[in-house]
């Protein structure tokens, strides 16, 4: 056994979401490729840059319409 | 040992019970801490795990010696692929219990702790027992705060530590996503239900309007047209020639200004003729009143007249001295008949008293026959006047009457005077108010007839003009009415632009959604995929486990350690017996406090004999590994760490000092060890060490 695992495990994630649909497999590519290059805390930034960008957008909506 | 290290010395100062500084001379081998409970063998543990790890969110005053005047400080010297690295930890003044590591090489230069040993910032800093592992086997970054240390221990023997690690960042990513979800979802579905509303308030006030439309039969007017009926108004209101009031204002500032105009129209032509018609009211008032005193003056005159009138038919001629001499001389005359009388009443009283023909009168005393003299004093009293008395209370009766009339008509003629004044006064009043030449009553009359007709004219012109600013004020009413409506059309043109944006809002909330629902596959297929893995491997670490287990414990029925599958990816350690497999059990149900105590141990013992190198273990620190055991059971986990120390430096304390150090030399060769026992411990200095090479 040895850390090498990671990439395999990636692999393996990938090949299963690969029957979950186009949306899930779309995010995991990026996750998986932080996750390989730095592992799991820089996957978590990737991730986290996501969706604070998914939630601001919404906020700017919001606050542009409460501001008018 | 690449990536390993062997602790060389440890030398410690200020910490816990340490007053004085104590020095640990290891040079690379096993130490055995070995004492009563209470003489600071846990505190050398503890001092050792300070010093490489550090503690997070402990008061300063737990770790350091409150009666020490120096710093806090441990220093271990650490020998890794022939080098030699010295590892100075100080504790931080203050009470947040951050400490300050320092890392220096042979030469003295400073260098960077995670870069040089990783392993030292990736474990955990709790209390109690430790496994270090080499740097290969380490995950990058900490390990995830909700596994157990047996955990976390499983998942870097099976080179698991990283997707496990990812799948706790994706919980705790999913974590802040539901938290968003829930927290933006209510607010838009608030926001929704709100605008919706509001539409439908608006919505049905505009309904309200249209049923009875305030622009009447005629087509529904635009802002224009509506601003255009205000200025007309205005320029009714005001008289101004202009059409164009307020050139560019807004409708609502136009029916301010309607308003304005409005109630200053009101009040100017209101104060106007109702002044008008106060100063009337105050002129018809003075002449009413000049009116009413002349009445008085003439009713007064009459009335004295009549008594004038009376007053000569009761004089008759005479005048009210008369009637008093008059009354006064019938008065003496009645008194001098009473006196006549009173005396011939005596005289014939007398008379009828003496006796014989001839008499003496009583008077003359001249001689009378009694006949002739009673003949003559009955002639007398005859002769006397009988109705003076009549006479005096008839004259009585005139004279008070007389004087009555005299006292009424006095005053009559004050009243008269005073009336005088008083029309003077009045006259006066009414002369300056404009009226002169006012002489007698008929023009007074005249005059208030007039001006009542006058008033009448005012009071027409006031009604005419409430009339006038009623209909007025109804029009406003009517253009206001229009005006809101312009302004509830606006504000609903501007609701349904805010619909129209927040459906943006709803798309990139739903963006927002869909990755949450990503995010949760991406989670599922980690997970799976970690199982998966899991299923497949923990069987061997479950199978070196019962090993362990069973040769620590020979418990006659439960000799296997199993990773219970129902739970995965959570590693559960649960017992059973070769016997039945399938009868699977908790621990703490079926075994003893020596059993459990195993439980705890194995894993420590299993992955340390480890030859693979990426899990090597070369660092494990046991804190009274033999509590509840009893001496077989104790000899036979010496055995073990025996085995253990051919690969891992040990570091272990018990409270079964001469156990240990009867069974340490069977199990480790000479000069691999030493027996580290605290002694003479003293208020001032803590224990000293007493450090003996085994």
């Amino acid at each position: 056994m040895s850390e090498e695992q990671p990439i395999q495990f990636s692999a393996a994630v990938g090949k299963l979401l690969s029957s979950e649909g186009n949306d899930a497999q779309d995010l995991w590519i990026p996750i998986a490729q932080e996750f390989d290059r730095a592992g799991p805390d820089a996957a978590k930034e990737y991730l986290e840059a996501q969706r604070q960008q998914l939630e601001e957008r919404v906020e700017n909506l919001i606050k542009e319409i409460d501001g008018r | 040992m690449p990536g390993g290290f062997r602790i060389q010395n440890v030398r410690i100062e200020g910490f816990r019970g340490f007053t004085a500084r104590r020095e640990i001379d290891l040079d690379g081998s096993h130490a055995f801490l070995l004492g009563q409970n209470g003489s600071g063998k846990s505190s050398v543990i503890e001092a050792i795990r300070w010093g490489l790890f550090g503690s997070m969110n402990r008061p300063n005053d737990v770790v350091a010696n409150r009666g020490y005047s120096g710093r806090c400080r441990v220093e271990i010297v650490l020998m890794s692929e022939g080098k030699q690295w010295n590892l100075r930890r100080t504790l931080l003044r203050g009470v947040t219990g951050g400490s300050d590591p320092v890392l220096t090489d042979e030469n003295g230069e400073v260098r960077n702790i995670r870069e040089i040993m990783p392993q030292l910032d990736s474990v955990e800093s709790g209390e109690g027992t430790h496994i270090i592992f080499s740097s290969q086997a380490i995950p990058v970054g900490r390990q995830p705060a909700d596994l157990s240390s047996f955990e976390r221990t499983v998942f870097r023997h099976l080179g698991l530590a990283n997707p496990r690690a990812l799948l706790s960042r994706l919980n705790e990513v999913i974590s802040r996503q539901e938290l968003t979800e829930n927290n933006l979802g209510s607010r838009l579905t608030e926001a929704r239900s709100d605008i919706d509303k509001q539409i439908a308030v608006l919505a049905r006030q505009r309904g309200t309007i249209l049923r009875i439309p305030p622009w009447g039969g005629e087509c529904q007017p635009t802002v224009s047209e509506s601003e255009t009926k205000v200025r007309a108004l205005i320029k009714e209101v005001t008289g101004q020639a202009t059409d164009d009031t307020l050139p560019g204002a807004s409708l609502e500032a136009l029916i301010e200004e309607a308003d304005v105009s409005l109630k200053h129209q009101r009040d100017q032509g209101k104060t106007k003729l109702t002044v008008e018609d106060a100063e009337l009211q105050k002129r018809l008032a003075s002449l009413k009143k000049l009116l009413d005193i002349q009445q008085a003056v003439a009713n007064t005159r009459e009335r004295l007249s009549n008594v004038q009138t009376e007053l000569e038919t009761a004089l008759n001629g005479a005048t009210v001295d008369d009637l008093r001499n008059r009354l006064e001389q019938t008065r003496m005359a009645l008194d001098t008949v009473n006196l006549t009388r009173q005396v011939m009443e005596d005289v014939s009283s007398l008379v009828s008293r003496v006796q014989g023909g001839e008499l003496k009168c009583p008077v003359c005393e001249k001689e009378y026959p009694r006949s002739d003299l009673e003949q003559m004093l009955g002639n007398r009293l005859s002769e006397l006047p009988g109705n003076l008395s009549e006479e005096l209370a008839m004259l009585q009766a005139n004279l008070k009457r007389v004087e009555e009339l005299e006292g009424v008509s006095l005053r009559f003629a004050r009243d008269l005077d005073e009336l005088d004044k008083r029309s003077s006064a009045a006259k006066a009043e009414v002369d300056s108010a404009g009226q002169d030449g006012i002489t007698d009553l008929a023009d007074v009359e005249a005059l208030a007839s007039h001006l009542s007709e006058r008033r009448a004219v005012i009071r027409k012109q006031i009604e005419d003009q409430e009339r006038w600013l009623e209909e007025i004020n109804t029009q406003l009413d009517k253009l206001k009415e229009e005006e809101r409506f312009h302004q509830l059309q606006k504000e609903l043109v501007r609701l349904e632009g805010v619909k129209t944006r927040f459906e943006r809002v709803e798309r990139a909330y739903q963006n927002l959604v869909s990755f949450g629902l990503s995010l949760r596959r991406v989670r599922l297929g980690v997970e799976t995929t970690l199982k998966e893995r899991l299923v497949t491997d923990t069987p061997v670490v479950s199978r070196n486990l019962s090993r362990l287990f069973s040769t620590l414990t020979h418990h006659p029925w439960y000799d296997q350690l199993v990773i219970a599958k129902d739970g995965l990816p959570k590693l559960e350690l649960k017992v059973s017996s070769s016997q039945d497999p399938l009868g699977i059990e908790e621990p703490i149900d079926v075994l003893n406090g020596q059993s459990e105590r195993a439980v705890e141990l194995a894993p420590y013992f299993t992955f340390g004999q480890e030859e693979d190198a990426p899990t090597e273990v070369y660092l494990v620190m046991l804190d009274d590994p033999t509590q509840a055991f009893d001496e077989r059971h104790t000899e036979i986990l010496v055995e073990c760490l025996g085995e253990l120390g051919r690969n891992v430096q040990l570091i272990v304390a018990s409270q079964e000092t001469a156990r240990f150090r009867e069974a340490l030399p069977k199990s480790f060769a000479k000069g691999s060890y030493v027996i580290v026992e605290p002694t003479n411990w003293s208020r001032e200095a803590g224990p000293e060490l007493a450090v003996e090479r085994g």
